[in-house]
């Protein structure tokens, strides 16, 4: 089996500080894992490194192999909900076109047939077509993060990273988004920063416990506590 | 104030109509990315560099684009560095050259009507700076229109559109130099002091009227004319400082906009509440 990232000795520095210290752990092709671990422990950070957001100080990652630049078409990201501003005057439809944003800076660019059509299937297969028109604002919680999902997922991912998906959804929507994330697993990669240890423990295939540094990695389903009082 | 000719109100309409449409665009960028006190800043650190222009006998209009066009791009850069800590470094770039404004313009030699500066004077735009907003008004224009989709993207969520390759850094230094410009312009028609106004109220108001962001630019640039365009009229006839007449309407036209609406929500509540009962 492939594998889908490899994040080998990365360390992440902010201002002499170490927010990631020699972490190494690899994601196979089709697996689906869960990164956990305190708040503070550097989470965010290894997600914004892998997405080259942030510099790293030492240590590679490779997707499918390629650095990120080569590799970036094959990546879809879902970012917290509080990233972007929700009261943008923006509909749906316009939130999961911007998926098919060309990498550059578009200069008079325009959506083709094929964009709008892969839009609209997407809208479909997640069955939120009826909201294609709605100001985002507008949304519940779990429906904005349905929307975040089809603009990741309208390029085609092979690996899909998400930053805390299910923050601040109530139950039945959180196991609406795991149950949605299951379906997708079967095609694609998915990495995912999450809290939500009852859900993770039944959805995910495997877990990466950081804290500055990996702490626990592995298949076996283990909750937090137990992983704190084995290290 | 002196009497205003017919070329001098000729030229504040032209000005007019052209900085309503720069600062109806530019001011929609700025509400959506929070940087409506970064502009504040901007347009207070320009006067460094018109005292500069005045002490040292150069053109003031010079002076006030390089000042702003620095502390746009300054602030922007602490801004980035620094997030939310930055309104402090606004703030001492705000006062500082203010203060150096104040103190060259003191210690030059010649007799300068502050009024000018603080609250605009549109009848006195001059030829120069009518031609500079002009092909502002036309830079402003181009690039909106060439990059809308990208700069949509940005707008709505930076980071995702630099996870898609989007080259965020690029837009944001065009905005920058945009702002620092647009400052230069909006300081012409109503003055250092009131500038924050004209960039925020007409795209807030516009805001509380649609929720399609090509309608929100649209409709800000209309509101921007009926403002300065009243603006213009009220200090024509009343003899009085451009800017203030041009704020006032926006002001109070924003304030009587978002009480109306409150009352709407509020009612919407009320129906809610008494159809569960």
């Amino acid at each position: 089996m492939k594998t889908a990232l490899e994040v080998d000795h990365l360390t992440v520095m902010y201002d002499h500080l170490i927010a990631l210290n020699n972490v190494s752990f690899s994601v196979a092709e089709g697996d689906f894992v869960a990164i956990v671990g305190p708040n503070g422990g550097g989470k965010s950070t290894l997600i914004k490194a892998i997405l080259n957001l942030v510099p790293v100080a030492a240590g590679n990652i490779r997707i499918f192999g390629e650095d990120y630049h080569k590799a970036k078409g094959f990546v879809g990201y879902v970012p917290q909900q509080s990233a972007f501003d929700s009261q943008f005057p923006i509909t749906v439809k316009d939130v999961v076109k911007m998926g098919r944003l060309p990498s550059s800076l578009g200069f008079f660019h325009r959506f083709t047939n094929e964009d709008e059509e892969k839009v609209n299937a997407i809208l479909k297969e997640l069955k939120i077509e009826a909201l294609a028109d709605r100001p985002i604002g507008e949304l519940s919680g779990g429906q904005k993060q349905k929307v975040l999902l089809a603009r990741a997922l309208v390029t085609d991912p092979k690996l899909l990273i998400l930053d805390e998906p299910t923050a601040n959804l109530d139950p039945p929507s959180r196991k609406q988004i795991y149950e949605l994330l299951q379906e997708i697993n079967k095609k694609i990669t998915i990495l995912m920063i999450s809290h939500d240890d009852e859900h993770l423990l039944h959805y995910a295939s495997s877990i990466v416990y950081i804290n500055k540094k990996v702490i626990y990695q592995g298949s076996e389903m283990k909750s937090f506590d137990m992983i704190m009082t084995t290290v | 104030m002196l009497e205003i000719s017919h070329t001098a109100l000729l030229h504040a309409l032209i000005g007019g109509v052209l900085g309503s449409i720069i600062c109806g665009i530019i001011g929609v960028i700025i509400l959506e990315k929070r940087l409506v006190m970064m502009s504040g800043g901007i347009a207070h650190v320009s006067y460094g560099g018109i005292g500069l222009g005045i002490y040292a006998h150069f053109s003031p209009l010079i002076g006030a684009i390089v000042f702003a066009l620095a502390g746009s791009l300054g602030i922007g850069h602490f801004n980035r560095r620094h997030g939310e800590k930055s309104d402090v470094m606004i703030g001492i770039f705000w006062s500082v050259s203010m203060a150096l404004g104040v103190l060259l313009t003191q210690l030059s030699d010649i007799d300068v009507d502050f009024d000018n500066y603080l609250f605009g004077d549109i009848f006195s735009v001059s030829k120069t700076v009518l031609w500079m907003t002009f092909i502002l008004a036309l830079a402003v224009i181009f690039i909106f229109i060439a990059f809308y989709q990208t700069m949509k993207a940005y707008l709505f969520d930076e980071e995702y559109a630099a996870v898609q390759g989007i080259h965020v850094r690029t837009l944001e230094i065009v905005l920058y130099i945009l702002l620092g410009l647009t400052t230069i312009v909006i300081l012409m028609m109503v003055g250092l002091v009131l500038t924050v106004g004209l960039y925020a109220a007409p795209a807030a108001i516009a805001k509380r009227l649609t929720k399609d962001f090509k309608k929100v630019v649209i409709y800000s640039v209309i509101f921007n004319l009926i403002f300065v365009i009243i603006g213009i009229a009220i200090a024509y006839v009343f003899q009085v400082a451009s800017g203030a007449g041009i704020i006032f309407i926006a002001g109070i036209t924003y304030f009587v906009l978002t009480f109306i609406d409150d009352l709407k929500k509020r009612r919407k509540v009320m129906d809610a509440e008494s159809l569960n009962a």
